[in-house]
């Protein structure tokens, strides 16, 4: 079988071993019973907010827990010495987040299609998902690179909650009105992610979709390429080098 | 196979370096034994010839080519086995065995590294579960799964009783047989007299002697003889000179004459020379 291929059967395999899969499937069955509670009117308004949660802060702690488990159990010791590059472990971990984003889109969706006359743009949301989980697992593995345990990659989920995720929310719900902070939000790629979703539910304004996108892209690069770059430091502190 | 000359490295951040200027090299087919004290570059001249440390000075030839011109696709013919263990402790010994195997191009046999090692009937039990002796047992096991040319081994035996370290030395010694290199590091000297054919000692990042454990053992020791014998009721002890012994009348007297308890050679043991050599006790 293909390397990577092992690499991201292993990945899933441990996922539900470790039973962040069954966590991530218990958030999911949590949406629905919102998608239940919303009403048919307002449930393409508010499906891409449900969406965008998971993929972007549930992609960042799915992927930290993992590598800490990974961490605790010294096994990364154990993947370094053998035939895999970096850029296999790191796309591994990174194609687990984007299926368990996927999963999620699938469940929440047909829910939503079946029960909630829900309309969507199917190939544009899952693109949509998969870059966001993209940029946020690869910054889930930056900051995991940061955190010496769980409590410490806790305290990072908190604080990119309150600065990337909690302004986003409380513009969209109009809480945060002030034209400038506006433009502040071009450089939140949180927002970005709500930008590029609610496209495929609802007409925006396509300058702000292209920046957006732009945006999603440029910054999915760039911290892949720092979370390849800082791998090497990462794996010799692993194994005791530092 | 490995040739290394001049190697230094320092870690980032430390001011000294860790280790400074050692030259030694080992052939395909021994079992090539590295020494030292804890902290005093045994373990990091391991991870850099394994690849797993760079930026070092100096030059490491494997197999005739420098070592920085190989790319990861070396450790399909090498095995590292970690003092301790690096399991995927939720999934099962045959479940870590498979996950590891696959990664590589080719690989060993499960079933018989196992039966061997006594784990086959513990296969389908999660390694969390497992005894310290086994996960030790099964992380041998893991080092041996790409069926390597050359295995790099850190303390192979630690935590294992006496029967359980028996079958992971005669492991070892049939994967020399077999024609394979295996670069060993430990601390007990036992192991090392038993199956190393020569022996570096490091200390303080640089090799204090190599040699074989033969070799070793005569240069440290002294050509003594000393003998033990009853002289009544009490015990005397005689020394003699062993280049001079065939001419020393006294010692056929002693031998012809008195009841003997013990004869020693001054030989002595690689814990000694280990001390002599780095300061230090084998176990610290």
């Amino acid at each position: 079988m293909n390397k990577f291929l092992v690499l991201l059967k292993g990945d899933q395999s441990r996922m539900r071993r470790y039973g962040i899969t069954y966590a991530s499937l218990a958030a999911s069955i949590l949406w629905i019973i919102v998608i239940q509670l919303t009403n048919a009117a307002e449930i393409d308004r508010f499906f891409p907010l449900m969406l965008f949660v998971d993929a972007t802060m549930m992609s960042f702690l799915l992927v930290g827990v993992a590598m800490m488990f990974e961490k605790q159990e010294s096994a990364l010791k154990s993947m370094l010495v053998t035939p895999i590059s970096k850029h296999h472990y790191l796309m591994s971990k990174i194609v687990t987040g984007i299926i368990s984003s996927i999963i999620t889109l699938l469940l929440l969706g047909s829910y939503g299609v079946a029960f909630k006359s829900l309309s969507i743009n199917y190939f544009g949301i899952i693109g949509a998902v998969a870059l966001a989980s993209f940029v946020y697992t690869c910054m889930g593995i930056l900051f995991t690179y940061k955190s010496k345990d769980f409590t410490v990659l806790i305290m990072w989920l908190m604080l990119f909650f309150l600065l990337l995720a909690v302004p986003t929310i409380l513009q969209m719900f109009q809480i945060i009105t002030a034209d400038w902070f506006k433009y502040v939000q071009y450089i939140n790629p949180t927002q970005s992610v709500l930008t590029v979703m609610n496209a495929t539910v609802m007409a925006v304004d396509k300058a702000d979709l292209v920046i957006s996108l732009g945006y999603l892209l440029l910054i999915a690069a760039i911290l892949y390429y720092f979370a390849a770059r800082n791998f090497d430091k990462y794996s010799m502190k692993e194994l005791g080098g530092e | 196979m490995f040739k290394v000359s001049d190697l230094r490295f320092k870690y980032p951040g430390n001011k000294e370096d860790t280790i400074k200027g050692i030259s030694f090299g080992f052939d395909k087919g021994e079992i090539f034994g590295f020494l030292g004290p804890s902290g005093m570059g045994k373990s990091t001249t391991q991870k850099l010839l394994t690849r797993i440390l760079k930026n070092y000075g100096g030059e490491i030839i494997y197999r005739g080519k420098d070592l920085k011109s190989y790319d990861k696709s070396i450790f399909k013919d090498v095995g590292v086995g970690f003092e301790m263990p690096v399991l995927f402790t939720k999934l099962t010994a045959m479940e870590n065995l498979k996950f590891y195997r696959d990664l590589y191009p080719k690989g060993a046999k499960i079933k018989p590294i196992l039966e061997r090692l006594g784990l086959w009937e513990d296969r389908n039990k999660r390694v969390a579960a497992f005894s310290k002796g086994m996960k030790s047992r099964l992380n041998f096991a893991r080092a041996l799964i790409n069926d390597p040319e050359i295995l790099f081994l850190d303390e192979p035996t630690s935590g294992l009783d006496p029967t359980n370290a028996r079958i992971v030395k005669d492991m070892i010694s049939g994967f020399r047989e077999n024609g394979g290199t295996v670069f060993l590091t430990t601390h007990l000297m036992h192991d090392v007299d038993e199956l190393c054919d020569r022996v570096a000692f490091i200390a303080d990042g640089e090799i204090r002697e190599i040699s074989s454990p033969k070799n070793l053992k005569l240069r440290y020791g002294k050509r003594e003889i000393r003998l033990e014998y009853r002289e009544g009721e009490r015990l005397e002890k005689a020394v003699f000179d062993m280049d001079t012994l065939k001419e020393n009348e006294n010692f056929f007297k002693l031998l012809r004459g008195k009841d003997l308890v013990t004869i020693h050679s001054g030989e002595t043991t690689l814990d000694e020379i280990f001390i002599k050599v780095t300061g230090v006790k084998s176990d610290e």
